[in-house]
């Protein structure tokens, strides 16, 4: 669903953000991508939303390449970002509606909204608060609310659960099971080793733009996921 | 999913404090500038009607005798314009008063009952208040309709989607448009309202279409403000940025360069005082004396003796007279040329500011730009050539008429060098300002409307390109 091929990004300074990544996140997988501040993480999210163009390589989503044909590409993916940013004057119904029309999604009723809510554990009432008054967590479950009104095969996570507290953090992790399930294909960037552990199929592990590992789930569900990455790390920085 | 774009732009800038400020300041601003025109404009009318029946009724005396009727000067006054509404204009700075006889005429003045010290107050017109007021408010509201977004993450949540970024630039102008569009079209309602309920006013058809003109050219203003907005907001990352760079662009495009017009005009064209002119006519008049001495006119043409006498010429005297005449008015019309030219050089001048290309435009339609003065002129110049064709029609019906039309009372009433017959008044044509038709004022603003169009387009490529380019990170 989502195919990073030999995917290369040297910014203007000279700064090489992605060195010849490859990986494929498939249908029903939760893809964690670990790594320190200027991995490439997020430079990867920016060049399958089309936000910046890579160097070479190509990214792209359900067969349709994310820089040459982005808009197709953006038509079989949802974005969460690190801090849902949504219109704090609207209400949340408004902002689902603003956001599911972009997506084509016309005609909803109350019941979809309704049902959208449930699903990722925010109250109806909800629905008629003005996003100014919403926090963090709250937030973020709409971010996600937003994204299945869409319903589309992929989502982009980037640092989803930073700055969630537990409980929150455990209800995302919660619904991104059932979002798996449905069969959606997730790419999530993360620093939270801990809950990529929980919840990742297979995990990849970034340094400096490169793509140093790549570990499916039975080589950390009975191991210590934390050692696995700093291994890997110290191992990187020996080559 | 332009017309989701544009509703979510709308219901954000209706629930925003700034919309509910511009609309509250805008009707009042319209509502007062309503009340100020009609209590201004009733009485320029009441005073139009008076001097315009005194003038009228003094014509009809002259035409007891023909050349009375030729020789004797008629009044004239400019009409009030209703349209001033909407842009005053020069109404308050060219003149108002014309005294003219079929020869010739003295130098136009302004008179009023008015304190001429009252000058000093502005007109809050239609221009006045979108040009400044609602050029800004266009600003408030675009200055972070792009990176105000940046800033809040919605944009890069929005581009996230399969929506082409030029949808949303459109949307986004569509929308600041239709925003600004709602107190602009509120504030004239009720500005119209206001002035029509005087009994004294009316606007008439033709009015009503320039009206809307000035409607529409409003409208290309405000994009103009619109679209530079969008594009500082989509060249800057940080809505602080923006607003300062806007607020300078504004500051300069709508207060300093028209402020520059005066020097640009005295820099580029002289005019001489009216002092000078009148030392010139004096040595006109001396130069043609002596050429009347030294007998270039024909002999005894300085004479005013009566016929009998045998020592006058009559025909001599009509060509001294109508040749100082000539150059009286030659002069005369040179020197007001001279001071419309240099107003013309500096508002050329000053056409690099949307502001100011709007106000002539607006002016030009309305009819109180000073092409008013030119084209009042000219209809004054052709009525004075109408008259003397009147003159000399009825003249030459009178056989006891020496037939010579020139401007001197004395010898046309001691040679009878015109008729002395009286003349129907209602066959006298009599001076009546025309108003330009939609068709010519659209001829005199078209260079001003092309100039608003191509601002229009440079900043909507601009707002494009820059968009398109535009880092969402």
């Amino acid at each position: 669903m989502i195919e990073i091929d030999e995917l290369t990004k040297r910014y203007e300074d000279g700064v090489l953000a992605l060195d010849h990544v490859s990986y494929k996140v498939e249908p029903g997988e939760i893809f964690c991508l670990l790594g320190a501040n200027g991995a490439g993480k997020t430079t990867t999210i920016n060049i399958l939303l089309d936000f910046i163009p890579p160097t070479s390589g190509s990214a792209t989503i359900n067969g349709h390449d994310c820089n040459k044909f982005p808009l197709e590409a953006k038509k079989y993916v949802s974005y969460v970002s690190e801090n849902v940013q949504l219109y704090g004057m609207f209400t949340a119904r408004q902002n689902l509606a603003f956001f599911a029309e972009l997506a084509g999604k016309t005609g909803l009723k109350k019941k979809d909204y309704d049902g959208v809510m449930r699903t990722v554990g925010l109250p109806e009432k909800a629905l008629r608060m003005r996003l100014k008054h919403f926090s963090k967590g709250m937030r973020q479950k709409l971010g996600i609310a937003i994204a299945l009104l869409k319903d589309p095969p992929a989502i982009l996570m980037d640092e989803p659960t930073s700055g969630l507290d537990p409980t929150s953090a455990q209800e995302f992790l919660a619904q991104l099971r059932r979002l798996r399930e449905r069969g959606k294909a997730i790419l999530m960037t993360t620093h939270d080793i801990f809950r990529a552990k929980l919840i990742a199929d297979r995990v990849g592990i970034m340094k400096q733009g490169r793509l140093v590992a790549i570990r499916k789930k039975q080589d950390f569900k009975h191991a210590d996921l934390e050692e696995i990455y700093m291994h890997e790390m110290q191992a990187a920085e020996t080559v | 999913m332009i017309s989701q774009i544009v509703r979510k732009e709308i219901l954000e800038n209706f629930l925003s404090l700034r919309f509910v400020l511009s609309l509250l300041l805008v009707i009042l601003i319209f509502a007062v500038s309503g009340f100020v025109f009609i209590s201004k404009h009733e009485q320029q009318l009441q005073d139009y009607s008076k001097d315009t029946n005194r003038s009228l009724a003094n014509l009809r005396d002259q035409t007891s005798r023909l050349y009375r009727l030729a020789i004797n000067k008629q009044e004239v006054y400019r009409k009030p314009k209703v349209l001033a509404l909407c842009a005053e204009g020069f109404e308050k700075s060219i003149p108002n008063h014309f005294r003219f006889n079929a020869f010739s005429g003295d130098y136009p003045q302004i008179r009023g009952r008015t304190n001429a010290l009252l000058f000093r107050f502005c007109d809050v017109d239609w221009v006045f208040i979108i040009s400044l007021f609602l050029s800004f408010g266009a600003l408030i509201f675009a200055y972070n309709s792009i990176c105000g977004e940046k800033e809040a993450g919605t944009l890069r949540l929005m581009l996230a989607g399969s929506i082409p970024r030029h949808k949303v630039l459109l949307g986004k102008y569509l929308a600041l448009m239709f925003t600004l569009g709602v107190p602009m079209l509120l504030g004239i309602l009720i500005n119209l309202i206001i002035v029509t309920s005087s009994e004294n006013i009316s606007i008439d058809a033709g009015q009503w279409y320039k009206i809307l003109v000035i409607i529409i050219l409003s409208f290309l203003y405000l994009s103009i403000f619109v679209l530079l907005g969008m594009f500082i907001s989509s060249r800057t990352s940080r809505s602080a940025s923006s607003m300062v760079i806007l607020l300078f662009l504004w500051v300069g495009l709508v207060i300093l360069i028209p402020s520059f017009g005066r020097i640009v005009s005295k820099t580029f064209q002289k005019v001489p005082t009216q002092a000078e002119m009148q030392r010139r006519l004096s040595e006109l008049m001396e130069q043609m004396f002596q050429d009347m001495l030294s007998g270039k006119y024909g002999e005894n043409a300085g004479s005013a003796a009566p016929l009998e006498s045998g020592i006058c010429n009559p025909p001599a005297r009509a060509r001294f007279y109508n040749a100082g005449i000539e150059e009286r008015n030659k002069i005369m019309d040179e020197h007001l040329n001279q001071m419309t030219a240099q107003v013309v050089i500096g508002r050329r001048f000053i056409r690099i500011s949307p502001a100011e290309i709007y106000r002539q435009a607006c002016e030009a339609i309305a009819g109180t730009g000073i092409g008013r003065f030119s084209e009042l002129r000219r209809q004054i110049n052709q009525y004075q050539a109408d008259l003397k064709d009147y003159v000399r029609s009825k003249d030459t019906e009178d056989p006891n008429s020496l037939h010579l039309l020139y401007d001197e009372m004395f010898t046309a009433s001691l040679w009878k060098t015109m008729s002395h017959k009286p003349v129907d008044f209602d066959t006298v044509p009599k001076f009546q300002e025309r108003d330009l038709a939609l068709g010519q004022s659209l001829q005199w603003a078209i260079w001003d409307i092309g100039l608003l169009a191509v601002f229009n387009l440079v900043f909507f490529a601009a707002a494009f390109v820059s968009f398109l380019r535009y880092d969402v990170r």
